[in-house]
């Protein structure tokens, strides 16, 4: 059987769709978004400095490169495959995108990994892109006023805080939800914390997407030992 | 800020060019939400939970939506106001955004983003960092994400682990975010907030398993358990002042 075939056997007809769609838009997205600088370049016809552009350009890949291949492998199996596509196209992934995904799933009730958890989690996101983009857009036309109550010195405590507020909501449901859960969280847990120690919580905080991938593997080892051992105490 | 490049990003031709590619954006959301909303069905979710996770998905969203205006902000008197909309708005995030733009001017010997020499060359120069900078992430999923998700899905399909394995990557990833905030003693602040919240989220979990009305008070428990934790940062902060 050829490669396609195979490919059509293991994802259905839904999924196809997904990629589909989601492919041709992706593309059409990025041919969008080069034609904004490529289009000002020739309406404005000045020449650039392409050896500082492109030596500015290099800098900035040399990191956000390594974080796709990074978060691409991460975040994949979390959001679904819809989730992602959404995802890197609308930005805003750690902070808006997978709590919304994580915290929809956990809503709707339905197990992490399932099909169910992929199609509720790619509704979560796209609402969640929807939104953003209105309330981003409105605060281009109009909201501007809001910025100064933001930063008072009586709300600014509120919004420096807004990431601890967010993970606390959404960890902590999960991470106590029964026994195994926090037996899983566990050995996680415990490393974050002392390398939170060891190297100072900026230090972490910086490398937190390059320790990404490192944490979900130890998350998945440590649940396959603590699988291994249920099953052998269960066949006892 | 050089007039000329401010007229430049400020003009009806940069409105229509950022316009287009967020339009593309909301359009490309709103029928991947329908994809997914008629396979939910199809598969036997009940409607009544499609809304709430819709409902549950648009109510968080606009609280860490609100942060972007501030970055706006900070970037419009330098890039104008169109520009800044289009990155916060597609593939953006404030971190990426700044960093792109704070490069690229740095490269060309400036100290920061809002300085009169800006030409429009430079400007053309950070349109193009910013834009090239990040396209990788869209065409990974163009090249790569069919191929990964098949093997994700046939993984899945073996069953067995592999489900409590997904369950373990949720766990993994908030282990790395949120463990760090709870133990960062130099922000105590952000220790009594991360509490807080937890202790909202469980209550409302608990008074929704005894209560019909906690049931529906469930349905907004991350967005009130995050905002809740937000507000207890403001008199907390006085405290320790």
């Amino acid at each position: 059987m050829d490669d396609n075939k195979k490919k059509k056997k293991i994802l259905d007809d839904y999924q196809l769709s997904i990629h589909r769609f989601g492919r041709i838009s992706s593309a059409i997205v990025v041919l969008a978004l080069i034609a904004v600088p490529l289009l000002l370049t020739l309406k404005v016809g000045v020449a650039i400095d392409v050896k500082t552009t492109l030596k500015a350009f290099l800098g900035i890949f040399s990191l956000f490169g390594i974080l796709t291949i990074v978060e691409f492998l991460s975040y994949a199996p979390i959001v679904g495959a819809g989730g992602l596509y959404l995802c890197f196209i609308t930005g805003n992934t750690i902070n808006m995108k997978l709590p919304a995904s994580i915290s929809s799933v956990k809503l709707a009730g339905v197990e992490p990994g399932s099909k169910e958890a992929e199609v509720i989690s790619l509704i979560a996101v796209a609402v969640s892109s929807i939104t953003t983009v209105i309330v981003v857009t409105i605060g281009m036309i109009g909201l501007s006023f809001l910025v100064p109550i933001m930063e008072s010195p009586q709300l600014k405590p509120a919004f420096a805080n807004l990431m601890p507020a967010l993970l606390g909501a959404l960890a902590t449901p999960i991470f106590l939800k029964d026994s195994n859960s926090i037996k899983t969280a566990s050995l996680p847990s415990l490393i974050a914390v002392i390398l939170t120690f060891a190297i100072g919580y900026t230090t972490f905080s910086k490398l937190s997407a390059l320790a990404m991938p490192v944490f979900l593997v130890i998350a998945v080892l440590w649940q396959y030992f603590l699988y291994k051992i249920k099953k052998r105490n269960q066949t006892v | 800020m050089n007039p000329e490049t401010m007229a430049i990003a400020n003009s009806g031709f940069m409105l229509l060019l950022c316009a287009i590619p967020i339009a593309i954006v909301l359009f490309q959301a709103i029928i991947f939400l329908i994809k997914a909303w008629r396979e939910a069905k199809a598969i036997g979710i009940p409607v009544s939970t499609l809304k709430r996770v819709a409902t549950n998905s648009a109510v968080f969203s606009i609280v860490p939506s609100l942060p972007i205006i501030i970055i706006l902000s900070v970037l419009m008197p330098a890039l104008g106001k169109y520009f800044p909309w289009l990155r916060l708005s597609v593939i953006g995030s404030a971190m990426y955004e700044s960093m792109a733009a704070t490069t690229t001017v740095k490269s060309f010997g400036f100290m920061n983003l809002v300085d009169s020499h800006i030409t429009p060359s430079i400007f053309l120069s950070i349109a193009w960092v910013m834009t090239l900078g990040i396209i990788s992430y869209p065409i990974a999923n163009i090249i790569f994400l069919k191929r990964y998700d098949t093997t994700v899905t046939s993984l899945k399909r073996k069953g067995g682990f592999i489900e409590q394995a997904i369950g373990a990557l949720f766990i993994g990833f908030m282990a790395v975010m949120g463990i760090p905030e709870l133990v960062n003693y130099k922000n105590p602040v952000g220790i009594t907030t991360i509490i807080v919240a937890g202790l909202v989220a469980i209550i409302i979990e608990k008074f929704a398993k005894k209560s019909e009305k906690g049931s529906i008070l469930k349905d907004f428990s991350f967005p009130i358990s995050m905002i809740v934790g937000m507000a207890s940062a403001i008199p907390i902060s006085k405290i320790l002042q």
